[in-house]
């Protein structure tokens, strides 16, 4: 569980893309456009915890981890891994933390080389960053991520080649690649967003069975709260390059205060079809993160925005303890009572007996 | 008498190794104006289930047995020629992957248009009036067709894709993942358009997906499938309250929910392939009550209750209880 000391510190993150255009384009107006793709982001991360940053595609969550790892440098703003500025150091100096920040990528058929075997792709980055003395340490500490992923028994795996593996297995490597070099912090991008429902609970249990043995803290980034929930300690939720709301993950799902949070939550389908409840959506689509509304970004879609969303920025508000959110006009249940209602009227046959 | 009737639908692939039986042996039937829902992990399928209903198998694929009955009347026996006129008119489909099923040189509303041109004598004139209609309808700017694919967002080119499908008015749509690669709010939305158009049409709907939150939420009744069989057929509530297959069961535990879950059930190995699929009950290798009956009998697709169909043969012992750890 969280301690005192934050592990990482990201302060006031900024990534900004430029835009390219033709020459003509280029030479008639004035200025870089930019995609704002991470747009003035903060927050920790304590150790052994899993820190959750949720939101729907284009958000900047994929950004964010990139950032956290120096995988992209920041346009402003700093990342702290302990007490290293990742902004400041030098090159060897980087070099020298990569193997105790590693990342776990979403689709295992395109991130691991289809030309090295299982072996070969593990092995790789303490090869390279020459973690071990000798050729028997090598093989050793291989088969002991190997086994801690539950390729079991390692030598069955350890020459075959991806296209060999199932999606599952594939995805124990990348995750064995990833906690080899004895990492200290994980991003976890959409690790199962790709794999079959019955394979994804064993990669997920796996995912967090590995934080004691390793004394993992994890950045998990994902499209889908259910999945959020289950692994998560904190959530973050990320709206066109901005944090709306984070928190505890229980409590931001159960008494979402951001009008965005709430909407999002209720987006969520639920596997249970005795449950009756009105899954919403935003009107209209996410704007484009060029030019990302003034005030709160959420306010054209907003059902509650007013004047002062459009023009003034939401700061964070304290909810209740380590929960907070940047909203004018905070969500309250009751809002949606009276359309609950009129819906129910509408409709006398709830679904089964 | 049902709108549609699967019986014993039996589509395979013909490659080198041997036969891939990706449906094998398929029952169920689907009522007018209900959706049911077809899930089951990759590979076990689902969509060719869909291509075999439509008589549209790829290449090396074949329908190899069985009857699609369609209001009474037999599409597997039908020829290309008969079944050109019978797809789209009387029974569509809204293809998995819209960022793709689009023609990308295109006009939106020239493909849609095209869909009215082939399927019914009427004039381009009219059928891109009538195309402008259904664009309003599904939710999306009329003015927007003469837009090319690149255009438009994933959930536009989604109700894009949805109203090609609903242009001609047929009586069964099939989607095939509608709404995988979309976010869930755009997902909610899309869902919500299309219980509405079922409604205002008395659409009948098949939801392939291997999504059990978002079956949960949007079909009436609900078919499991696993290595080329339906292994379960039932009611919503049923299969997720008192399912009666072990891979039901495992499959709905695997999903974690919104509202929290405590512990998940993962189901051990990967589904089998399909040129030999295991003796017996093809799903005996991976389930945890198998018994030798299961590896040596294939067990019957029965009516164990009124419009519950399992094939196990130790359905009878399960219900609430629970078999996974």
């Amino acid at each position: 569980m969280p301690t005192a000391e934050p592990l990482i510190k990201v302060r006031q993150l900024k990534k900004y893309f430029p835009v390219r255009r033709g020459l003509v384009a280029a030479l008639f107006s004035r200025g870089q456009i930019w995609v704002k793709a991470v747009d003035d982001v903060s927050f920790d991360i304590y150790k052994n915890e899993v820190f959750v940053l949720a939101g729907e595609s284009g958000c900047g969550k994929t950004t964010t981890g990139r950032l956290l790892l120096n995988l992209t440098e920041p346009t402003e703003g700093s990342v702290t891994y302990g007490n290293v500025d990742l902004a400041t150091i030098s090159k060897q100096e980087m070099k020298a933390l990569r193997p105790k920040l590693q990342i776990v990528f979403q689709d295992p058929y395109s991130s691991l080389n289809p030309r090295l075997s299982v072996f070969d792709s593990i092995a790789e980055c303490l090869e390279v960053n020459h973690l071990t003395a000798n050729r028997e340490e090598l093989t050793e500490r291989v088969k002991m991520a190997m086994e801690d992923v539950r390729l079991i028994p390692p030598e069955d795996f350890l020459y075959r080649y991806p296209h060999m593996l199932s999606g599952g297995q594939r995805q124990r490597v990348v995750i064995a690649r990833a906690i080899v070099s004895q990492p200290e912090f994980i991003v976890a991008d959409e690790p199962v967003s790709m794999l079959d429902a019955s394979i994804r609970a064993e990669i997920l249990d796996l995912l967090k069975g590995l934080i004691k043995k390793y004394d993992l803290t994890y950045l998990y980034i994902t499209h889908d709260l259910a999945s959020a929930r289950y692994v998560g300690n904190r959530i973050a939720i990320m709206y066109l390059g901005r944090i709306a709301e984070y928190g505890p993950v229980g409590r931001v799902i159960d008494n979402p205060k951001h009008q965005y949070t709430a909407i999002l939550v209720s987006a969520v389908p639920i596997p249970d079809p005795t449950l009756v409840h009105t899954r919403r959506a935003p009107v209209g689509e996410v704007p484009s993160p060029i030019n990302p509304p003034a005030g709160c970004r959420f306010h054209p879609r907003c059902p509650k925005a007013d004047e002062k969303c459009a023009t003034e920025e939401p700061p964070y508000e304290q909810v209740e303890k380590d929960h907070f959110a940047a909203c004018w006009h905070w969500f309250d249940p009751k809002q949606w009572e009276e359309e609950e209602k009129a819906l129910e009227k509408e409709k006398p046959k709830a679904k089964g007996k | 008498m049902p709108l549609l009737e699967v019986q014993n639908l039996k589509a395979y692939f013909f490659v080198e190794k041997g036969e891939v039986k990706a449906v094998d042996d398929v029952t169920f039937n689907l009522e007018r104006g209900e959706t049911i829902g077809i899930a089951g992990e990759s590979g076990c399928g689902k969509s060719t289930t869909a291509f075999a209903i439509l008589n549209l198998m790829p290449h090396p694929g074949k329908v190899v047995g069985g009857h699609v009955l369609l209001d009474g009347e037999d599409l597997v026996t039908k020829t290309p020629e008969e079944m050109r006129k019978i797809r789209w008119r009387e029974i569509s489909m809204v293809f998995q992957g819209a960022m793709n099923a689009l023609n990308p040189v295109l006009r939106v509303g020239e493909q849609i248009v095209e869909a009215l041109l082939l399927h019914e004598d009427i004039t381009h004139e009219d059928a891109w009036k009538k195309m402008e209609d259904i664009l309003e309808v599904v939710g999306v700017d009329p003015t927007r067709a003469t837009n090319y694919p690149h255009e438009f967002s994933g959930g536009m080119k989604q109700r894009v894709m949805i109203a090609m499908a609903l242009v001609t008015e047929p009586k069964v749509v099939i989607c095939d993942e509608p709404t995988t690669a979309l976010d869930v709010t755009v997902e909610a939305q899309v869902l919500k358009l299309l219980k509405s158009l079922q409604k205002k049409f008395n659409l009948s709907v098949i939801l392939i997906t291997h999504d059990l939150a978002t079956i949960a939420e949007a079909c009436d009744r609900v078919a499991i499938m696993y290595a080329g069989k339906i292994v379960e057929f039932a009611d919503v509530v049923a299969i997720y309250k008192n399912r009666l297959h072990p891979y039901t069961e495992g499959l709905i535990r695997s999903v974690p929910s919104l509202l929290g879950t405590d512990h998940l059930v993962s189901i051990p190995g990967s589904p089998p392939g399909l040129i030999t699929p295991p003796s017996g009950c093809r799903f005996h290798p991976r389930c945890p009550i198998a018994t030798e009956l299961c590896m040596n009998q294939e067990p019957e697709f029965r009516e164990i209750k009124k419009k519950h169909w399992v094939m196990c043969h130790h359905a009878d012992q399960l219900g609430t209880k629970q078999v996974w750890k």
